[in-house]
């Protein structure tokens, strides 16, 4: 098993904490990098690895405040990667979490929840 | 500057010394010989040294204070030497902080030159991107009650309206790449030109086919394989206006359209698939929407830097119900009322916050 991946949250970049401890995967914040390419490539990398030997169970909690259009790509990819782990007989789950009042992000769950073939519950905050 | 220690201090002390103790037997022995009256010739004082042993003790004056004051200049030695390396360190230190200042201020000069160099070239950047996507004119020959509310977050922008009349059909769209500044800007072009084409030389005229054209066109631009680490592309809605039937085609890249009719909003939706990347294994085909209007109807289309824009406190979005709210409160009157009531909601609504995204909102009232 591959060491979790942990990246803290700073002002223009949400919070990474893969846990490969307890199998919750989080993602929470606001994502508006300059260089969305420089700080999603890792994560994706690490995806990669994890994807090649990934513990039976895998619960994703997202709890985002704002991604800008760029980063929403790189999201849209990491998630899709949970895809593979059903693909491959694994559990993962997504829980997408939103304020009540914040229809932008509950808009975005609705419809990731309907492309995305990877169990998908909407939570609000 | 003495830069090693020298034995002036030791030598000149313990002389010095001794000879202050030296007037302490010459002064006793002179004394005690005026005392007993015995004169001051030689014999005389030697009687005197010879005949009192207190005297004996007062000769050992100079040896002693000859040997404190040695001590003492030794000490002094050690202080003076002691003092100028503190002063040789006092100087280096002077020296290199006269360096790092200087470093400081050539950095300093290097930003500063950094800075006016890069915000020229985007400026000037910025002129080209004008010269080439400013069609609002032609939007407004077209539909002179329209407006084009464009404010970009970083000078050049990643968001562009886009206008085109071929044939009997005028074409409207809100255009948002990804990024924003200049990589957003590089990919406005690629939108712009090859909307163009695809519009312009290649007939397509029904927007879900535009949109899809546009997608295989951006994929192939940039390049973007399975391997890409390129996603980048745009979300859009574009609208075809075809005033022989009064009928609107909508399709949309994530961006929806609102139509304004006699006081309601309908609101067509978008699909989810953006332009451009190869993020979607599954990518379903765009589908299109068709809806009649009459004359005096508005159509509004928006990039998502305006819904996502937070509030003073950063708690809250913009969202759609604002824009909503500016339609259905002004859209009667003229689209320039519109677009001052929506920048003045904006203004309120974002306070001090930063604009986090290009902000592009589009208002045409159909003739």
């Amino acid at each position: 098993m591959i060491d979790s991946l942990l990246l803290d949250a700073t002002e223009d970049t949400p919070l990474i904490d893969f846990n490969t401890e307890t199998g919750v995967f989080k993602i929470s914040g606001r994502a508006l990098p300059e260089d969305a390419l420089e700080f999603f490539k890792p994560v994706e990398e690490w995806l990669k690895s994890y994807v090649e030997n990934p513990l039976d169970s895998t619960l994703v909690e997202m709890r985002v405040d704002y991604f800008n259009s760029a980063s929403t790509r790189y999201i849209f990819n990491i998630l899709m990667t949970f895809e593979d782990l059903i693909d491959e007989g694994k559990e993962a789950k997504i829980v997408w979490y939103y304020k009540e009042s914040d229809d932008m992000i509950q808009t975005k769950g609705e419809e990731l929840s309907s492309i995305l073939e990877v169990p998908f519950e909407m939570k609000t905050l | 500057m003495a830069t090693a220690p020298s034995k002036d201090a030791r030598v000149t002390y313990a002389i010095y010394g001794a000879m202050f103790g030296l007037a302490f037997p010459i002064i006793a022995t002179l004394f005690d010989a005026l005392l007993r009256g015995s004169g001051f010739g030689l014999g005389a004082l030697l009687e005197v040294q010879r005949t009192q042993p207190l005297h004996w003790i007062i000769d050992t004056a100079p040896l002693f204070l000859g040997i404190f004051s040695c001590l003492a200049g030794i000490k002094q030695q050690e202080v003076v030497i002691a003092n100028e390396g503190l002063e040789r360190k006092v100087e280096q230190r002077t020296e290199m902080l006269q360096e790092q200042n200087e470093e400081l201020r050539t950095m300093q000069e290097e930003l500063a030159d950094s800075l006016t160099r890069i915000s020229q070239s985007i400026n000037y950047a910025q002129r080209i991107q004008e010269a080439i996507i400013s069609n609002t004119d032609e939007l407004r020959e077209s539909f002179p009650d329209s407006f084009v509310k464009f404010r970009p977050r970083d000078v050049v922008s990643g968001d562009f309206p886009w206008y085109l009349k071929k044939g009997k059909y005028h074409f409207l769209a809100a255009v948002d790449c990804t990024g924003h500044g200049v990589p957003g800007a590089f990919m406005s072009l690629i939108g712009y030109f090859l909307l163009n084409r695809i519009v312009k030389e290649n007939d397509v005229t029904n927007t879900d086919e535009i949109l899809m054209k546009l997608h295989e066109a951006v994929v192939n631009v940039l390049n973007q394989s399975s391997e890409s680490d390129v996603h980048d592309g745009m979300d859009m809605a574009i609208c075809r206006i075809d005033e022989s039937n009064n009928e609107v085609m909508y399709s949309g890249a994530g961006n929806p359209v609102y139509h304004l009719s006699e006081g309601n909003i309908a609101e067509y939706k978008a699909d989810y698939w953006s332009i451009g990347g190869t993020q979607y294994r599954k990518r379903g085909s765009y589908g299109s929407q068709s809806f009649s209007y009459k004359s005096g109807d508005v159509l509004t289309m928006f990039s998502d830097g305006i819904t996502d824009q937070f509030s003073a406190d950063g708690e809250s979005k913009f969202g759609y119900n604002r824009i909503k709210d500016v339609l259905l409160t002004d859209g009667k009157g003229e689209m320039n009322e519109v677009k001052s009531s929506f920048e003045s909601s904006m203004d309120d609504w974002m306070g001090d916050h930063k604009q986090i995204d290009d902000m592009l909102l589009m208002g045409v009232r159909l003739k």
